[in-house]
């Protein structure tokens, strides 16, 4: 009773205080609530009473931008809330360390009984490493889940109380990306201040460890490992030692370095002290410059050790504790794409550049942050999966340069605001549903790239909105972000958004879906899996319908003439009706086929031949690589279209033809050019391409898979033969600038009819071979290119 | 004129340190200052980071550093972050002639004769966390080797042939610096069929000499890796290379009566240099590879044979009374099973009982216990297994022995 009396008159006083003055030093958190099990419960009624003690909607909004007190009372109680909600998960990542402690402590006593039988170097290490791990599993099972629980000592109550009046830290640790158990974040804080109070003050040295904290509590990594890392980076960044790019990394960066696998040997401390002394480079260093190749390969690409050994097999089993580090592992020993990115990318990060590794299909790359863009490394596909996600689920490339931008210093200050507004409606949405949503709504149109405001808002949406409202939130988040984030926008649709309209009429869900394409101007950030987002749409226009062909076939013609005028998308809305379409009826094909002629005529006007209409296409097809889209298109050229004919004959090299179903792509096109006639390039019966008038003009074909060369065969038009001496036939494994590599400069005669380049003796094995033709500015013609080889992928 | 005149002025500005050193801004400069000790280049980061720049100063103004580099040229070198095309060409301006390579880290120091080719970088700990003294005292060290380098290089030009090669060879040689400008193909004109061996020895490595040797018979292998060993034209690196081949060849072709001599090479590999990992492996794989055939160990990929001789265990055997005796193969690791023609109990010379069936131990063992009914007290037990592994040796596993 003395307690509650106590707190009433603290939380009147400092209510009092909203009113009057902003002095943040008497805003703190009382040490009574944040101990109090129902903490969370007394600063919601206190943040709601103030809330709704305005007049209207309309009042609350400036009253919450214009109060910094108000700001920071919405982000304590969201604090206390996300430690309520967190609680649950952090209980049982206790209860699995405690287990795991248990387990350990009989495997510990395993090893000790056989080390005690034969005392030798290995039973003592595999003691040590079993007692280390015990240990941690033990602490760990021992860790606070609740606030109150942490709040130890009086020293880290009065910690956490004046640094809950803080409203920069707190927008750092509530506002800087995806949620995470606040309370151990908080609790890791804490210890770390322990040993260095320096971090207890504002500036990057706090912010380094605050977004350590949030980070290691997210991913449920040691202390120990937390406090190695934040020590590190302090002390490395006051010494000036670091890359200038942490001075003003953006909160969500920051979490991006300090998110980097925290249990991996490339993410040790001393792995990082390794590559700081031995790899300080520029930053573009390390994801490769035409003139610089990229870190990753100081370390040797091999798949067998110096015994032998495959890398999928035994590849480490023989040198034990040979390397101290990572860094050193991999520069002397190699390793395949998984080491080599691992390496480049924790470099980066051990030199305080943002960077983080992805998988791709069949591969591991990296990204690293260079000049305010994620720039990929090592990539061989623009399908990636990062390994860190700036919000959960979220681990397509472009959400990192998402999470850049939407908290750059062009963008910070909209994205609070709307944060401070998404807490408000957080706190209302109980009591006030549609205050709350009103609120979510301005939170948005102030900042309508912001994921968790529309995270929060569909929610609430699903529970109490209107289909109207559903609708018109869905509309509004499709005329606005695919402008700038089409891939998020798909996310966000594909995660939440689509579900709102389930059991709605098609014609909502069709109006939804054909906005996005409306909207959309460019791929974005990178390439994107664009047929499996219209697939997604698909099945959800016709989800339930009496007759979803037909509401299938609506979504279809209105998605394409959405995009006509926009080539980076209509191959994939094109190959995605096509492929729809041999799965369904002749009658359905039909009415498929004539949506498809009738949107291209209406966007063409009268007499425009297909190959024409689909110019645009075919050339972006070639540029993005996408050789399914290309040959998908190609199906609606007719086939006396596509190929010359009366091509000569000639000898193959051994091996197979392995430039057949691979793609060109040219420096420039022309008036002059057929694109129709491209795939012919690379088949027997023929075709044509035409470039611009280029200085080194050059046409790259890229094979369906990585090849040894053994030779390839070049057709010249046999005209204007002016324009193809001087070639040079070059290989790449990766096809990207300052990577090709010459193999045969054919010099300035003029060339044969067939002309022949022999690779026998020394076969290349590469992914993408380019004819240069050096010189110029002058145009580029060629009837053929045929590559022989074997697959070696 | 004007270049002399600015080379001139620059000299004057560097006496104030009373060394010898003279500082210049410039490549061409630079080359043209450059006396015995040649060129110094000071490399640092322009404003991606607070400390190189800082550092690279606080070494140029050293007075135990300038003592050390003597009558070398001084010359500061910045690298952008992401250079403009303005950036880029002022570091073109700045490096004229001399051709400046990337360190692998920065701050770094790069040493030139004064025909600009770049003789070696010191760079990473060795000026992050040492001292002035210390990076003084590596200063000296590196200028006195590329003296010696160079008083070889010009012993070279008064002779030719194989004797030419190999003093060019030797100035290869010399620790811690590059190769010589265009070392190997001056040497293979000199000696086109590189009687010195030295063109050899510069193009091998580690890893170039472990797939040779990997390749051999096993007794081409032992005699290959001991020329190698031998010959002081190899670094340490390639000859412990060469012993690792060695050790892959045994494990693949060898057999268990060297065991003690492929110790012998692991010694010799940790002999040549303790700390480099090569060694550290060879040190694990003598326990691991190079062990007894017992009841302890159990089987592994070394002692397996690739045809079906006999393989006699060589630790302990417990096998003393009569009695009916079962051996139970358990498959640990490794790509493949274990696959097992039999088991044979001799005492001495005879044989006194046997167990020839096909048996496989894997994940899915089949047939894997053999079983020994063993008549009478053995005074000599000795175990003889027969296995049918041919080339997929790749198995481990523990072989399990119970009275029954």
């Amino acid at each position: 009773m003395k307690n509650f009396a106590h707190f009433v008159i603290l939380l009147l006083l400092s209510l009092a205080q909203l009113s009057v003055h902003a002095d943040n030093s008497k805003l703190e958190i009382p040490a009574a609530i944040l101990k109090s099990p129902d903490g969370a419960a007394r600063l919601h009624a206190s943040v709601v009473k103030l809330l709704m003690g305005r007049k209207s909607t309309e009042a609350m909004i400036p009253f919450i931008e214009g109060s910094e007190a108000m700001q920071i009372r919405l982000a304590q109680w969201r604090l206390l809330q996300l430690a309520n909600a967190t609680e649950a998960p952090l209980k049982e990542q206790a209860g699995k360390a405690r287990s795991e402690a248990d387990k350990l402590k009989s495997e510990f006593e395993n090893k000790q009984a056989a080390y005690a039988k034969s005392k030798t170097n290995d039973n003592k290490q595999a003691v040590q490493d079993v007692g280390t791990r015990m240990q941690a599993a033990t602490a760990r099972a021992k860790e606070p889940t609740t606030i109150a629980d942490l709040l130890t000592s009086p020293n880290k109550a009065a910690q956490l109380s004046d640094l809950s009046a803080d409203l920069p830290w707190l927008q750092s640790l509530l506002y800087s990306g995806e949620q995470f158990p606040v309370t151990r974040a908080i609790y890791l804080f804490l210890e770390m201040a322990e040993k260095d109070a320096s971090i207890l003050k504002a500036g990057r040295k706090r912010d380094i460890a605050t977004a350590v904290a949030i980070e290691f509590a997210r991913n449920n990594w040691t202390l120990g490992r937390a406090q190695a890392r934040t020590t590190y980076y302090n002390k490395h960044w006051s010494q000036g030692r670091l890359n200038k790019q942490l001075d003003n990394l953006p909160m969500s960066q920051l979490r991006a370095l300090m998110g980097i696998k925290g249990e991996h040997k490339a993410g040790y401390v001393e792995n990082y002290q390794w590559c700081l002394d031995n790899v300080h480079v520029p930053a573009e260093h390390y994801v490769g410059t035409g003139e610089f190749y990229a870190v990753c390969w100081r370390g040797t690409y091999r798949p067998n050790n110096i015994y032998g050994d495959s890398i999928h097999v035994n590849f480490y089993e023989t040198y034990g504790d040979a390397f101290d580090t990572y860094g050193q592992e991999i520069c002397c020993m190699g390793g395949i794409c998984g080491a080599l990115s691992h390496f480049g990318a924790y470099a980066a990060a051990g030199n305080g550049i943002a960077a983080q590794t992805m998988g791709e299909p069949g591969h591991c790359a990296y990204t690293v942050l260079v000049d305010g863009k994620w720039c990929p490394a090592y990539s061989l596909s623009w399908q990636r999966w990062l390994h860190w996600h700036p919000w959960d689920g979220t681990g397509f490339f472009s959400a990192l340069q998402f999470s850049y931008d939407l908290y750059d210093g062009k963008n910070i200050a909209r994205t609070l605001k709307a944060m401070d507004l998404e807490t408000a409606a957080l706190a209302l949405q109980s009591k006030s549903p549609k205050v709350a949503l009103a609120l979510y709504q301005t939170a948005i149109k102030q900042q309508p790239l912001n994921v968790t405001t529309y995270r929060a808002y569909f929610d609430l949406l699903a529970k109490e909105g209107s289909l109207e409202d559903k609708v018109l939130s869905l509309r509004s988040l499709c005329q606005t972000m695919p402008k700038v984030a089409p891939e998020m926008a798909a996310y966000l649709m594909m995660s939440k958004g689509m579900a709102l309209l389930d059991g709605a009429p098609a014609e909502s869900r069709i109006l939804v879906a054909t906005e996005f394409w409306k909207a959309i101007k460019s791929m974005g950030p990178a390439p994107w899996d664009v047929a499996g987002f219209i697939s997604k749409q698909a099945d959800w226009v016709a989800k339930g319908e009496a007759k979803p062909e037909a509401a299938t076939l609506d979504f279809y013609g209105k998605m394409l003439a959405a995009v006509i005028a926009k080539p980076d998308f209509t191959p994939a809305v094109m190959t995605w009706g096509n492929t729809w379409g041999v799965k369904q009826s002749v009658s359905v094909q039909r009415a498929l086929s004539q949506r498809t002629v009738q949107v291209i005529s209406m966007a063409s006007g009268k007499g425009a031949s297909i190959e024409t209409l689909l110019r645009g296409a075919l050339i972006s097809a070639e540029n993005m690589g996408d050789i399914s889209s290309f040959y998908a298109l190609m199906k609606n050229v007719p086939e006396k279209e596509r190929y010359l004919g009366g091509m000569p004959t000639w000898e193959p090299f051994a091996g197979e033809l392995v430039s057949k179903g691979g793609l060109i792509r040219l420096s420039s096109t022309c008036e002059f050019d057929t694109p129709a006639m491209h795939a012919g390039i690379l088949d027997p019966r023929g075709g044509k391409f035409h470039t611009g008038k280029d200085e080194n003009a050059w046409v790259t074909v890229q094979l369906p898979y990585v090849c040894q060369i053994n030779g390839v065969v070049i057709v010249p038009t046999g005209n204007s033969t002016f324009r193809q001496q001087n070639m040079v036939v070059q290989v790449s494994a990766n096809g990207e600038e300052g990577s090709w590599v010459d193999v045969k400069d054919l010099g300035p005669a003029t060339p044969q009819r067939v002309t022949r380049v022999d690779m026998s003796a020394n076969p290349q094995k590469a992914l993408y071979v380019r004819i240069l033709r050096k010189g110029g500015p002058e145009f580029f013609h060629l009837n053929g290119i045929y590559v022989y080889g074997k697959r070696v992928s | 004129m004007k270049k002399m005149l600015s080379i001139v002025l620059l000299a004057l500005m560097g006496a104030s340190s009373l060394s010898a050193v003279t500082k210049v801004s410039q490549g061409d400069a630079a080359l043209s200052a450059a006396g015995a000790n040649g060129i110094m280049v000071f490399h640092y980061a322009q404003d991606w980071d607070r400390y190189s720049k800082r550092r690279c100063d606080e070494l140029m103004k050293d007075s135990a550093v300038a003592a050390a580099a003597g009558d070398a040229v001084y010359m500061a070198y910045p690298r952008y972050e992401v250079p403009t095309k303005a950036e880029n060409a002022k570091m073109q301006e700045l490096r004229g002639k001399l051709n400046i390579p990337m360190p692998k880290t920065i701050p770094a120091i790069l040493f030139f004769n004064k025909e600009g080719h770049h003789l070696c970088t010191v760079e990473g700990r060795s000026l992050t966390a040492a001292d002035n003294a210390t990076v003084a005292k590596i200063v000296a060290s590196k200028l006195k080797a590329a003296k010696a380098q160079a008083d070889l290089l010009e012993q070279a030009q008064g002779v030719s042939g194989a004797e030419k090669a190999a003093l060019i060879g030797q100035a290869c040689r010399v620790p811690g610096l590059n190769f010589t400008a265009d070392a190997i193909k001056q040497m293979k004109e000199a000696d086109p069929q590189d009687s010195t061996g030295y063109i050899a020895a510069l193009e091998a490595n580690d890893y170039k000499l472990a797939d040779m040797v990997r390749k051999m018979e096993m007794d081409e292998g032992i005699k290959f890796v001991d020329k190698i060993l031998a010959d002081p034209k190899y670094t340490d690196l390639s000859k412990q290379g060469a012993i690792a081949g060695l050790l892959a060849l045994w494990r693949d072709k060898g057999n268990m009566s060297q065991v003690k001599l492929m110790q012998g090479y692991c010694d010799k590999s940790v002999a040549i240099d303790p700390d480099y990992y090569h060694a550290k492996s060879a040190s694990k794989i003598k326990t691991m590879w190079l062990k007894e055939f017992d009841l302890v160990s159990g089987w592994f990929k070394a002692m397996l044979p690739a045809d079906t001789t006999p393989v006699e265990m060589t630790g302990p055997i417990p096998i003393k009374q009569s009695g009916k005796y079962t051996l139970s193969f358990h498959y640990k690791s490794g790509k493949e099973g274990l696959t097992i023609k039999g088991v044979t109990l001799y005492d001495g010379k005879v044989k006194v009982a046997e167990d020839m069936h096909d048996g496989f131990a894997g994940h899915n063992p089949v047939n894997h216990v053999y079983t020994l009914n063993v008549t009478k007290a053995v005074k000599k037990p000795r175990l003889l297994f027969t296995f049918n592994q041919g080339e997929s040796r790749d198995s481990y596993g523990k072989i399990e022995l119970k009275r029954q």
